[in-house]
């Protein structure tokens, strides 16, 4: 029953990883620019919350009322001011920028909120759990699982089925040709970044309420958002949502062996996976 | 010939006019002084060996490449510095070489980008075209004056029946020509007043040539001027009004289908 447990946490946490990896999968498949800043944004939206928590007494779920649209206004503001002129055939200044945003943000966020660990506090929600016989789930763990699928399942309808998805399945595809059909790109790739940077509000702000955070959480956030990635292969969300889920799993139950192995056993996993498929286990399929 | 001649002609306006038209890829200079007439509804052919510059100009004029000021006048109005995307909402379309369609989207998909750059539906720019597209918004009226009928979705499948069929199939999983239809009718969609044709007949079966170029009588009739690029001579000549005949980067023969000789033409193509 303990591994039953174990394994079933790992499910739930591997919704907050793919949540992590979706805005990242997002950005790369519009405009292909990694963007190592994407864990320090993650943790930034967990700031922005613990911010308007504190400063107007809102609930954290409630927070992301205002943190989401700031957090979509500064992705628009990026992109068009800075990362978009970053971007052409060279793969590098987008990463050298990238990099740089996130040694930034990470001392801004040491500057105004020091060093210290923080929580954002949710209430008794983060305490009930649902039992059933002998095992137990947490009802935020839960929560988090059922926000990261509503998620993924959102942005797959908007690809699929909004004229902005298309847009952005276009733009993806060849986004040279896309000025052709009247469309910026560069407008593109702004809204793009909006989108992720609202995914990241929603992950940071779970995050927040999950675990403690402080400046320098963003990386680690960045590296499993990756590893998510690449276990569930390039394009595909629900590849992310299971790349998650499995990697999610391979820390519960790395750490079940031994406390020391979670991390890990994580790693492991994600470089077998880059070893046997190079591509990820479920990659875009084209034809639906 | 004198430029403005055909135009004193047929008496229509000019929608096009490069004069001195350069184009540079870097420090490599593509296009030297072209100077190039269109009338409205008139269809002009750009011939041309590999490499002579048919591209670069087509690009040119849609504000793909850089030009100076002055060099490319669209409906009277000169597009230097304006990027591409405002230079194809004027109302000028390509089809582009290779064709280019967006493997991850349908037939259909691929057909509703090229509405995006209506010049009606998009004057607000292309969210609200997309929202048009979404039912969230009225697109703007068609302008009075246009007798002819507007391109949409079934304007296209009635155009090209095969691609009503296909509407569902990913774009590229289409034969060659099938693809070249699915390009033009994504350039049709925006009904542009120019419609620029970057070799749409290049690797397909001569029959298949047959079906792309029948559609070319009912473009015209709803009231695009037409520049097709080729490299195949005598299918050009057969539809265009005019021609230039491209070398190097300059054009080196113009004029009408049956006055120049072959032999000139020839001499013109390839370089005496
Ligand atoms: N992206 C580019 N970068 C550098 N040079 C280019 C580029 N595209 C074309 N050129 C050069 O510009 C010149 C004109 O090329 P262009 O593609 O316009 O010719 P074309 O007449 O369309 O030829 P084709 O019939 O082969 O399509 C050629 O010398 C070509 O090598
Ligand atoms: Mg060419």
């Amino acid at each position: 029953m303990d591994w039953i447990n174990a394994i079933l946490q790992g499910v739930l946490v591997g919704g907050l990883f793919a949540l992590f990896a979706a805005g990242l999968s997002l950005i790369f498949g519009v405009m292909r620019l990694v963007n190592l800043a994407h864990g320090d944004l993650i943790v930034l939206g967990a700031f922005l919350a613990l911010a308007v928590v504190t400063g107007l007494g809102l609930h954290p779920l409630l927070s992301l009322l205002i943190v989401a649209p700031v957090m979509f206004a500064l992705g628009y503001g990026l992109q068009r001011a800075i990362l978009n002129r970053t971007l052409g055939k060279d793969l590098l200044p987008p990463l050298v920028v990238t990099f740089g945003l996130s040694i930034i943000i990470q001392n801004a966020l040491l500057e105004v909120f020091s060093a210290d660990t923080q929580r954002l506090q949710a209430g008794p929600m983060e305490t009930a759990s649902l039992q059933m016989g002998a095992i137990s789930i947490g009802a935020f763990p839960l929560l988090t699982f059922i926000v990261a699928v509503a998620v993924i399942g959102g942005m797959e309808l908007f690809m699929r089925r909004t004229a902005l998805g298309r847009v952005f399945r276009a733009t993806s595809d060849k986004a040279e040709i896309v000025p052709l059909m009247g469309v910026n790109p560069k407008q593109v790739f702004a809204i793009a970044m909006g989108v992720s940077l609202v995914i990241c509000a929603i992950a940071g702000v779970l995050l927040g309420v999950r675990t403690n955070f402080s400046p320098g959480a963003g990386p680690a956030r960045l590296l499993f958002a990756f590893e998510a990635v690449i276990i569930g292969g390039l394009g595909s969300l629900w590849g992310t949502l299971a790349g998650g889920v499995i990697l999610g799993v391979s820390q519960a139950i790395g750490a079940k062996i031994n406390p020391g192995f979670q991390i890990l056993a994580g790693h492991i996993v994600f470089l077998a996976v880059l070893v046997v498929r190079p591509q990820g286990l479920f990659p875009r399929t084209r034809d639906k | 010939m004198s430029a403005a001649e055909p135009m004193a002609e047929t008496g229509a306006r000019p929608v096009l006019a490069t004069r001195g038209l350069e184009a540079f890829y870097g420090d490599f200079q593509a296009l030297f002084g072209i100077d190039f007439d269109l009338a409205e509804g008139e269809t002009v052919a750009i011939i041309g060996a590999n490499g002579a510059g048919k591209t670069t100009f087509l690009r040119a004029v849609c504000g793909v490449l850089a030009t100076a000021p002055g060099a490319v006048t669209l409906f009277g109005e000169q597009t230097a510095g304006k990027p591409a995307h405002e230079v194809v909402r004027m109302g000028v379309a390509m089809t582009p070489e290779g064709r280019q369609l967006f493997p991850s989207l349908t037939v259909e998909e691929n057909l509703k980008m090229g509405a995006l750059a209506d010049p009606a539906a998009a004057s607000g720019g292309w969210v609200e075209a997309a929202r048009a597209k979404l039912g969230l918004a009225q697109p703007a009226p068609a302008p009075a004056d246009t007798a002819a009928p507007r391109w949409d979705l079934d304007g296209v499948y009635d155009l090209f029946p095969i691609l009503r069929e296909r509407r569902d199939h990913p774009g590229t999983a289409l034969s060659g020509g099938q693809q070249q239809m699915v390009a033009i009718g994504r350039s049709l969609m925006s009904n542009p007043r120019i419609l620029l044709c970057d070799e749409i007949s290049l690797g397909l079966a001569p029959t298949i040539i047959k079906d792309i170029y029948a559609a070319m009588p009912e473009i015209r009739a709803r009231g695009a001027a037409i520049v097709v690029v080729e490299q195949d001579i005598q299918q050009a000549l057969a539809v265009a009004d005019r021609f230039y005949c491209f070398q190097e980067g300059r054009v080196s023969l113009t004029g009408r289908p049956g006055e120049a000789s072959l032999d000139d033409i020839a001499a013109a193509y390839f370089g005496a």
